[in-house]
C-alpha cells in the first residue's frame, strides 16, 4: 500500500478524532516554556489604541433591527417559560428574591446593552493578548475576533487550554486571547479565532464569554472551547486559573498589551469595517457562539411622589401623594423589566363618603355616617417594560394597588345630634382596595446609580363606592408620579 | 446576605412599631335594616298599614293586668291608628309553667265577653257543702273591694283574692278567711284541706286532691309554718281561732288553701270550690284585640268572635324592651270582629301582622 496523501491525511483526520485529553496544567507550562519572551512594543500598542480609540469615538452606529433578527436566529432555539411577572404576585415576589441572588454574581448595572450609548468607551486590556492583526466583530452582545497572530501572548497561563494540535505553530499568538474591556458596562462574549501560520490548518477557536465584572479578574470566568476545525476536535474545557495567577499576568501586561476601544459603543464595531486592513473581519472564519445573552439585575429603592387627578367627580380638587419602594430592575438586550412595589401615601381633600342607615326596631333611627378620607396607604406594584437607547428609557407598564390602610376623619349624626367625632386609622368601607393603573413612563440615568423618571398613569378601576361617594367615580382620574432610584448592591467588592 | 438579614427585621420591626402606634379605633356602622313590627290589612273594607319606625308610627310593648291576669300586649301605634293585640296568661295555677313552650305551640282563639256571672259566691250554698251550720253572716270581699254580704257574683275572669268575713252565731267574733280564687281560668290541678276536731282538742288535717298526686305540703298555724308532712294533726291549747294554711304541690301546680279551726266548733272550710261553678269557658291564652281609629275605640272581646280566626305563622325572641323585658315577635294573619265601643256596630278586620308582645 502507497501512502498517498489522502490516505495520510485520512490516518490523521480518524487519528485525531479517537484523540482524548485530559487537561493538565504541565501542558502548558511546557507550552509556555516553548514561547519566546514577549516583549510588548509599547509604541506599537499605544499607536494602535490611538487608532482605534480615534476611530471608533467617530464612528455612530444607528440602530438596525435585523442585528437583532441575526442574533436571534443565532441563539439556540430553546424556548424559555414565559414569565408571566404581571400575571401573579407570587411571581412578583420571587422575581425580588431570585434578584437578590442574581446580583451575588451579575452585577447588572454592569451588564447592560453592549450597544449602548451610554458605553463611554470599551478597552481591552488587563490580561489581553495584544495583537498586530484583530479584526472584531460584535454582534449585540458578543465580539468576534480575528487574530492573525504574529505578537506574542505571554498570557498563555490565562486560558490553560491544553489543546495543541499538531502543526500548531507555536511561535504564533495562537491562544490564550483574553479581552477585558474598561468599561464594566459591557457584557461582551468574544469570538477569538486564531488561524496559525504554519502548513497544516487548525483553525481553534476560543469562545470567551466575559462576564463583566469589574472587580474580578475576567479570566476567572471564561469558558474557553477550541475547535480544531481540520482535526474536529472540540473540546470545551474550561480552566479557572486562581486570581493571584491572573493578577500576576495583567499587572505585568496592563501597560502593554491594551488595545482601548475609545468612546463609543462597542457596537461600533459590529458595523464599522475599521480603517486597518489588519482589523478587517474574516466572516469565513467566523464562529457562530453557542450562548445565551445573560439576565442581568439590580435592585433599587426609589422615593416617588406626584399628584393626581381627583378620584369623585364633580371635584375640582387634586390629590397628592408620596412613596418609597424598592424592587428589582432585569435587563435583557435593550429592554429592561422592572419589578417594585411602593408604600405610597396618598392625601386627599374631597374624598368624603356619606352613609345613612335607618336601623328599624320598636321604632327607627336614622344615623348619619360622614367619612373623610383625608389618607389613602397603598402598596403599589410597579410591573413595567422598558426600552433603552442610551440613558434614556421609555417604559410602559401597569401598576396594581392594594390599599392597606386610611386615615378618616369620622362623624356620627343621629336626629341633628352628633353622636360622635374621632379621627381613626384603618377604616376601609366605601373604598374598592385593589386598582389598577396602566402607565407609560420615561427614565433618564443621570449617573450609573441614579435615575430620575416620571410616569404617568390612569386608574382604570373604581376606587371608592358610588353607593355612598358624594359624587361619582371619575373616569380614568390621571396621576402624575416623578421617582428618583437608585441602584443598590449588596456584592461584597472584591478590591 | 446576612446585612440584608438585619436590615430586613430593622425595617419590619420599625414598620410594625409605627403602623401599631396609629389609632386604630374601630368605626361600626349601623346599617339599614327592613321593619321589623309591620301591620297591614284592611278595617272595614278600608286598607292601612303601619310599620314601626315609619311616620312616627312606634311598637310599644308592655304587659298589663286583667283581673289579676297578665296580659302580654304589645300596640302598634301610628298617626291616626293604633292596634293592641294582647294574649291572656294561661295556667294560672302554675307559677312554674315554661310559658314559651306553651306561646310557640298555642293555638290561639279571640277571647269572647260573657254577659253573665262566672262565680256566685253564696252563704247558703257554702254553708250547706261544708256543713258549716254556726256561720250567721258572711261578708264578700274581692281584691279588697266588698262585692256583697252573703251572696255576690264575679263576673269576669281573672284571679282574685277573695276574702269572706264571717260571723259566728253567738260570738261576737269576726274572723276574715281569704283565699285566692281562680275564675274564667283553666286550673291545671285542685285541692281542698280536709280537717277533723276531736273532742280532746285535737285537729287532724289532710289534704284532698281532685287530679294529680300531691308532692309536697307546707302547713302554717297563723302565719307560721309548722309541718311539711302530707297530714297535719296538733292540739289546740287555747279557745282562739286559728287558720291553717296549706300549700299544696301537685307537681307543677302550686294551689294554696286556707280553713278556720278552733276547738270550740267554729270552723270554717276552704270556699274555693265556689271557683267551678258557671265558667262558661277558659281564657287561657285568648287573644283580645283593641283598635282605635281617629279617635273610635273597636275593640274584640264584646263581640261573636266564633267565626274568627288568627294564624300564628312565626313566634320568636326579638329583643329587650326599654322596660328590659324579654319582646317576642309574633307574626300572624288574622281575621275577626270588633265592635264599637260607643255605637256598638260591628266591624270585620283583617290584617296580617308581625308584632311584639312582651312577655315577662
Amino acid at each position: 500500500m502507497s501512502w498517498t496523501d489522502e490516505n495520510i491525511d485520512k490516518l490523521y483526520q480518524d487519528r485525531t478524532n479517537d484523540l482524548s485529553f485530559d487537561y493538565k496544567p504541565e501542558y502548558w507550562d511546557a507550552f509556555n516554556a516553548s514561547l519566546p519572551a514577549f516583549v510588548p512594543d509599547v509604541n506599537a500598542v499605544d499607536e494602535v489604541d490611538n487608532m482605534y480609540q480615534q476611530e471608533a469615538s467617530e464612528v455612530e452606529i444607528p440602530y438596525k433591527e435585523k442585528y437583532w433578527a441575526e442574533m436571534e436566529t443565532m441563539l439556540p432555539n430553546r424556548r424559555r417559560a414565559d414569565i408571566l411577572w404581571f400575571a401573579t404576585s407570587f411571581v412578583f415576589i420571587g422575581l425580588l428574591f431570585i434578584s437578590l441572588f442574581m446580583n451575588q454574581d451579575i452585577d447588572g448595572r454592569n451588564d447592560q446593552l453592549i450597544s449602548d450609548a451610554s458605553l463611554d468607551q470599551v478597552s481591552m486590556s488587563d490580561n489581553v493578548v495584544s495583537s498586530e492583526q484583530i479584526s472584531t466583530t460584535v454582534v449585540d452582545n458578543s465580539t468576534l475576533i480575528d487574530s492573525n497572530a504574529n505578537g506574542g501572548n505571554t498570557n498563555s497561563g490565562s486560558t490553560n487550554n491544553e489543546v495543541i494540535p499538531s502543526g500548531f505553530d507555536s511561535n504564533t499568538n495562537q491562544i490564550g486571547t483574553t479581552t477585558n474591556l474598561n468599561n464594566p458596562s459591557v457584557p461582551t462574549s468574544v469570538v477569538t479565532e486564531i488561524r496559525p501560520s504554519g502548513s497544516q490548518v487548525a483553525d481553534i477557536t476560543a469562545l470567551i464569554t466575559v462576564l463583566p465584572e469589574p472587580e474580578l479578574d475576567p479570566i476567572e470566568e471564561l469558558p474557553v472551547r477550541i475547535t480544531n476545525d481540520v482535526a474536529n476536535v472540540d473540546i470545551t474545557n474550561i480552566s479557572e486559573p486562581s486570581n493571584e495567577e491572573n493578577r500576576n499576568n495583567s499587572g505585568t501586561e496592563d501597560a502593554t498589551n491594551t488595545i482601548d476601544l475609545g468612546e463609543g459603543p462597542v457596537g461600533v464595531l459590529a458595523t464599522q469595517e475599521l480603517p486597518m486592513n489588519e482589523l478587517a473581519p474574516d466572516t469565513s472564519t467566523m464562529r457562530v457562539p453557542q450562548m445565551d445573552l445573560p439576565i442581568a439585575s439590580a435592585m433599587y429603592i426609589e422615593v416617588n411622589g406626584g399628584i393626581s387627578q381627583s378620584l369623585i367627580t364633580p371635584s375640582d380638587n387634586i390629590s397628592s401623594f408620596v412613596g418609597f419602594g424598592f424592587g428589582a430592575q432585569f435587563y435583557k438586550g435593550r429592554f429592561a423589566f422592572t419589578t417594585g412595589i411602593n408604600g405610597v401615601v396618598s392625601f386627599h381633600d374631597d374624598l368624603v363618603l356619606n352613609r345613612q342607615a335607618k336601623v328599624y326596631g320598636f321604632g327607627s333611627q336614622v344615623y348619619n355616617y360622614t367619612i373623610k378620607f383625608n389618607q389613602l396607604y397603598t402598596l403599589e406594584a410597579n410591573l413595567s417594560i422598558g426600552y433603552r437607547f442610551g440613558r434614556h428609557q421609555l417604559n410602559v407598564g401597569i401598576r396594581p394597588s392594594f390599599i392597606v390602610g386610611t386615615k378618616v376623619g369620622f362623624t356620627q349624626n343621629s336626629g341633628g345630634e352628633d353622636l360622635e367625632r374621632l379621627e381613626t386609622y384603618g377604616y376601609t368601607d366605601g373604598i374598592h382596595k385593589f386598582g389598577l393603573k396602566p402607565m407609560i413612563g420615561y427614565a433618564f440615568d443621570i449617573s450609573p446609580d441614579w435615575t430620575v423618571g416620571i410616569n404617568i398613569g390612569a386608574q382604570v378601576m373604581n376606587t371608592v363606592n358610588d353607593d355612598y361617594i358624594n359624587g361619582s367615580n371619575s373616569t380614568l382620574p390621571f396621576d402624575g408620579q416623578l421617582y428618583i432610584r437608585k441602584s443598590i448592591s449588596f456584592k461584597k467588592s472584591n478590591r | 446576605m446576612r446585612r440584608i438579614g438585619r436590615n430586613s427585621i430593622l425595617c419590619c420591626a420599625l414598620g410594625w412599631m409605627i403602623f401599631s402606634s396609629c389609632d386604630k379605633k374601630e368605626i361600626v356602622l349601623e346599617t339599614t335594616n327592613d321593619p321589623v313590627f309591620v301591620t297591614s290589612g284592611e278595617i272595614n273594607g278600608e286598607a292601612f298599614t303601619i310599620v314601626a319606625g315609619d311616620n312616627g308610627a312606634y311598637m310599644n310593648t308592655m304587659t298589663l293586668m286583667e283581673n289579676g291576669v297578665q296580659v302580654f300586649s304589645g300596640e302598634m301605634s301610628g298617626e291616626n291608628l293604633s292596634l293592641e293585640l294582647g294574649i291572656y296568661d294561661g295556667n294560672l295555677d302554675m307559677p312554674t309553667q315554661n310559658l314559651i313552650g306553651e306561646l310557640i305551640n298555642f293555638n290561639p282563639t279571640f277571647s269572647m265577653g260573657y254577659t253573665g256571672d262566672y262565680v256566685t259566691l253564696s252563704k247558703h250554698k257554702y254553708c250547706t257543702q261544708t256543713n258549716s251550720q254556726n256561720i250567721e253572716k258572711i261578708e264578700w270581699f274581692v281584691d279588697g273591694v266588698k262585692k256583697g254580704i252573703n251572696d255576690a257574683v264575679i263576673s269576669e275572669p281573672g284571679i282574685y283574692n277573695v276574702c269572706a268575713r264571717i260571723k259566728y252565731y253567738g260570738s261576737s267574733v269576726i274572723e276574715d278567711l281569704c283565699n285566692e280564687m281562680i275564675v274564667g281560668y283553666r286550673r291545671a290541678e285542685n285541692c281542698s284541706i280536709s280537717f277533723v276536731m276531736s273532742q280532746d282538742s285535737i285537729v287532724e288535717a289532710s289534704i284532698e286532691s281532685f287530679g294529680a298526686p300531691v308532692t309536697e305540703v307546707k302547713w302554717f298555724m297563723d302565719g307560721d309554718q309548722v309541718s311539711t308532712d302530707h297530714t297535719f294533726d296538733s292540739i289546740l291549747a287555747d279557745d282562739n281561732l286559728h287558720k291553717l294554711t296549706a300549700e299544696v304541690h301537685m307537681g307543677d301546680v302550686v294551689r294554696t288553701k286556707t280553713v278556720i279551726i278552733d276547738k270550740l266548733g267554729r270552723t270554717a272550710n276552704d270556699f274555693t270550690f265556689l271557683e267551678e261553678l258557671s265558667s262558661p269557658s277558659s281564657r287561657d291564652f285568648d287573644l283580645r284585640l283593641k283598635i282605635v281609629q281617629d279617635g273610635t275605640v273597636l275593640v274584640s272581646e264584646t263581640t261573636d268572635n266564633l267565626d274568627a280566626s288568627i294564624e300564628i305563622t312565626g313566634f320568636e325572641y326579638y329583643e329587650k324592651n326599654s322596660s328590659g323585658n324579654d319582646v317576642y315577635k309574633i307574626t300572624a294573619n288574622v281575621h275577626a270582629n270588633v265592635q264599637e265601643v260607643v255605637s256598638e256596630n260591628i266591624i270585620p278586620v283583617s290584617f296580617t301582622t308581625t308584632f311584639g308582645v312582651e312577655i315577662k
